[in-house]
C-alpha cells in the first residue's frame, strides 16, 4: 500500500501542481478503491493510475484558474546562453504542463514521467494507442517551445 | 517538409530521412530536438524523484517517557498493593513451647494475643459515570464529492 500511496500522490502531485490537491486526490482514491476492493482482482495499479487521473481531472475542473507564481517561481530574464541545470529544466517542465490541455498532460505524466507504455497508457485512458501517440507528440512540441520561451 | 511536421516526427520518434534532410537546414528545429532530448532526460529523471514534503503521514508514537513513566508507575503501585496484603508472621501464630526457654514464654505472654488478621476483599469502588452509556459516535465527514461522504463510527 505504501508504493501504491506514494505513487498516486505523485502522480496526482504531477496532474494538479498543488500539494494540496494532490493530497485531497489521493484521499479520494483510496476512498475509491476501499469500496472497489472486492471488484478489483491482482495489482491494482492500473485501475489506481485510471481513478487518479479521473478524480485530478474532476479537480481541475472544479478549481479556480489561477497560475500561482511563487518567488522562486518567477520567470528568469531570457537569455539563450544559459545552459539550464536538472534542477531548472524540471522546475520549468512542471510549471509546462499546466499549459498543456488536460489529455496532453495526462499523457505526459503517464508516459514520460511514469514510464508506462503506450499501451498501458491507451488502456488507462480508454483511447486508441494512436490518440496516445499523437497527444505525447504535441505535447512535448509545447513543452519544447515553453522551455526554450524560458531560457 | 514543414517545421510543424519535422516537430511533430521528432517528437513522436519518427524521424526518417525526409526529416534528417529538413534538420540540415533548420536550426530552429535542430534547436528544438535538442530541447526535446535534454526535456526527455528531465522528465525521466522525474519518475523516481522523492517530493519534498509530499510523503504519506505517519502518525507519530507517543512521547515514549510518557509510557516509560506510566510503567513506572504502575510497577510501583502493584508492589506497594502486595507488600500490604503480605501476611504478617507473629510469634503467636507458630508457638514452639517445646522449645520456647520459659523467660521468652513468659515475655509473650506479657503481651496481648495479637488477633489474627482478617483479610475482607474490598469491594470495587464504583467510579460514577458522569454520562450513561450512549450510542457510539458518529462523525460525518463531507469530501469535496458531493456524492461521497465518509462516516466514522466511534465506539
Amino acid at each position: 500500500m505504501g508504493a501504491h500511496g506514494s505513487m498516486v500522490l505523485r502522480t496526482a502531485y504531477r496532474l494538479l501542481g498543488r500539494l494540496e490537491d494532490a493530497q485531497d486526490a489521493a484521499q479520494e482514491v483510496f476512498l475509491r478503491l476501499f469500496r472497489s476492493l472486492d471488484r478489483i482482482d491482482g495489482d491494482p495499479k492500473a485501475w489506481l493510475y485510471r481513478v487518479t487521473v479521473n478524480v485530478c481531472n474532476d479537480h481541475h475542473r472544479k478549481r479556480i484558474p489561477a497560475i500561482e507564481l511563487d518567488e522562486h517561481r518567477a520567470d528568469p530574464a531570457p537569455n539563450p546562453e544559459r545552459a539550464l541545470t536538472l534542477a531548472e529544466r524540471r522546475r520549468l517542465l512542471m510549471d509546462g504542463l499546466a499549459i498543456l490541455s488536460e489529455r496532453e498532460r495526462t499523457t505526459v505524466v503517464l508516459r514520460d514521467i511514469e514510464g508506462l507504455s503506450t499501451a498501458e497508457t491507451a488502456a488507462i485512458l480508454g483511447v486508441e494507442e494512436g490518440t496516445v501517440r499523437s497527444h505525447i507528440s504535441t505535447a512535448r512540441v509545447k513543452l519544447a517551445k515553453y522551455v526554450r520561451s524560458r531560457q | 517538409m514543414t517545421c510543424e511536421e519535422a516537430e511533430l516526427l521528432l517528437a513522436g520518434g519518427h524521424a526518417d530521412a525526409s526529416v534528417e534532410d529538413h534538420l540540415r537546414f533548420c536550426a530552429n528545429c535542430r534547436a528544438l530536438e535538442e530541447e526535446m532530448a535534454a526535456n526527455a532526460l528531465a522528465l525521466h529523471s522525474l519518475r523516481g524523484a522523492e517530493l519534498p514534503g509530499l510523503k504519506i503521514r505517519k502518525r507519530q508514537p507517543a512521547r515514549p517517557w510518557i509510557a516509560a513513566a506510566a510503567a513506572a508507575a504502575l510497577l510501583v503501585l502493584i508492589a506497594h498493593q502486595a507488600s500490604e496484603r503480605r501476611p504478617v508472621v507473629v510469634a503467636s501464630l507458630h508457638p514452639r513451647t517445646e522449645t520456647t526457654p520459659a523467660s521468652v514464654t513468659e515475655t509473650v505472654k506479657a503481651f496481648p494475643k495479637p488477633a489474627p488478621k482478617i483479610y475482607v476483599r474490598r469491594k470495587p469502588k464504583s467510579v460514577p459515570r458522569s454520562t450513561p452509556p450512549a450510542e457510539p459516535l458518529l462523525v460525518k465527514m463531507l469530501t469535496s464529492d458531493p456524492d461521497v461522504v465518509v462516516y466514522w463510527v466511534v465506539d
